[in-house]
């Protein structure tokens, strides 16, 4: 187990917040070599380890393959500490800070972690997608046999994928009215690609999880026979519903 | 090392995978808490719009699935 640790690089990768005094597994940084560690405060402790600058380079910019590759050792960690401690608040990807005032945090900075910190207790994140899967069906309008036969067939083949969508639609409103009544908080993510009809991240509680997650497993036959795939992810660390407020806020 | 796509058992929410992969970047690059004030030195600048998932299919590397404690 690492606790806090005195050191002497001047930059720490911060990925987490948990609660004063937690105890966290040994674990290697983003960078794969430095140890991971927790820097106490008054109220809440750090979750950090030395910041080296060629990672720090590969955190500005457009995000490339070494970004992309640092994210998932980012998550390693958060994930690693998340198996072991009750709560554990996710920090933006690529902060930095400075090991001597990150130890004096100001106490409106540290209220704001530590409410946060509380709202994310015991919960996990679950992400749900639901993306268009048209089938492809065999085509009549290339076996008509006149202009009007292939107009016909245009008109059903449109008629038919207007109603594919409004159904998709019903049961992607009934799924999320159900998995919003088992999770604690729900919010859209704003990243949403061509295809994707929803993309929402839900914060369940751990003994709710299985609920959840079969509830909306019951949805996925609905919505394939609506030419739509439900994709479930997680267990997340509670990144989406990480946000802070007050003095942490920007 | 190569990306882990493997596909995830049917009915078990997705933690290895391009679906997962896809959402763990979404998560960590584009959310978590925000701080502010002198203890921050500096924040990522990274522009998740500009995210191409190709890379994803052709280039990130791990050698295990990201998991939750590696209880998956």
């Amino acid at each position: 187990m690492s606790t806090a640790t005195p050191t002497t690089t001047d930059r720490l990768w911060w990925y987490a917040v948990v609660d004063h005094g937690s105890r966290i597994p040994e674990l290697v940084g983003v960078d794969g070599t430095s140890r991971v560690f927790t820097l106490p405060t008054e109220r809440v402790d750090l979750v950090v380890s030395p910041a080296d600058p060629a990672v720090l380079a590969a955190t500005s910019g457009e995000v490339d393959e070494r970004t992309a590759a640092l994210a998932v050792e980012h998550d390693r960690v958060i994930g690693a500490v998340a198996a072991h401690c009750a709560a554990v608040l996710p920090v933006r990807f690529g902060t930095v800070v400075d090991p001597t005032s990150a130890q004096h945090l100001d106490d409106g900075t540290a209220r704001s972690l530590a409410t946060a910190l509380d709202t994310v207790r015991d919960k996990l994140e679950y992400g749900v997608r639901v993306v268009r899967r048209p089938r492809q069906d065999a085509s009549s309008e290339d076996a008509a046999a006149s202009g009007a036969a292939y107009l016909t067939a245009v008109r059903d083949r449109r008629r038919r994928a207007d109603q594919k969508q409004a159904a998709a639609d019903d049961e992607i409103a009934s799924l999320r009215d159900t998995l919003t009544r088992v999770s604690d908080a729900a919010t859209s993510l704003t990243t949403r690609r061509p295809g994707h009809l929803m993309n929402e991240a839900y914060l369940v509680a751990t003994g709710r999880a299985d609920e959840f997650l079969s509830l909306a497993e019951a949805a996925r036959p609905r919505l394939a026979a609506a030419d739509a795939e439900l994709i479930v992810t997680g267990p997340w660390a509670p990144y989406s519903f990480a946000a802070v407020s007050g003095g942490g806020s920007p | 090392m190569t990306a882990v796509l493997s596909e995830p058992t049917a009915g078990e929410p997705a933690r290895t995978g391009l679906d997962a992969l896809v959402d763990l970047l979404d998560r960590v690059l584009a959310t978590g808490a925000a701080v502010s004030g002198d203890v921050v030195i500096s924040l990522a600048g990274v522009d998740l719009i500009r995210l191409d998932l190709r890379l994803l299919l052709t280039g990130v590397s791990t050698d295990s699935a990201p998991t939750l404690g590696g209880t998956t």
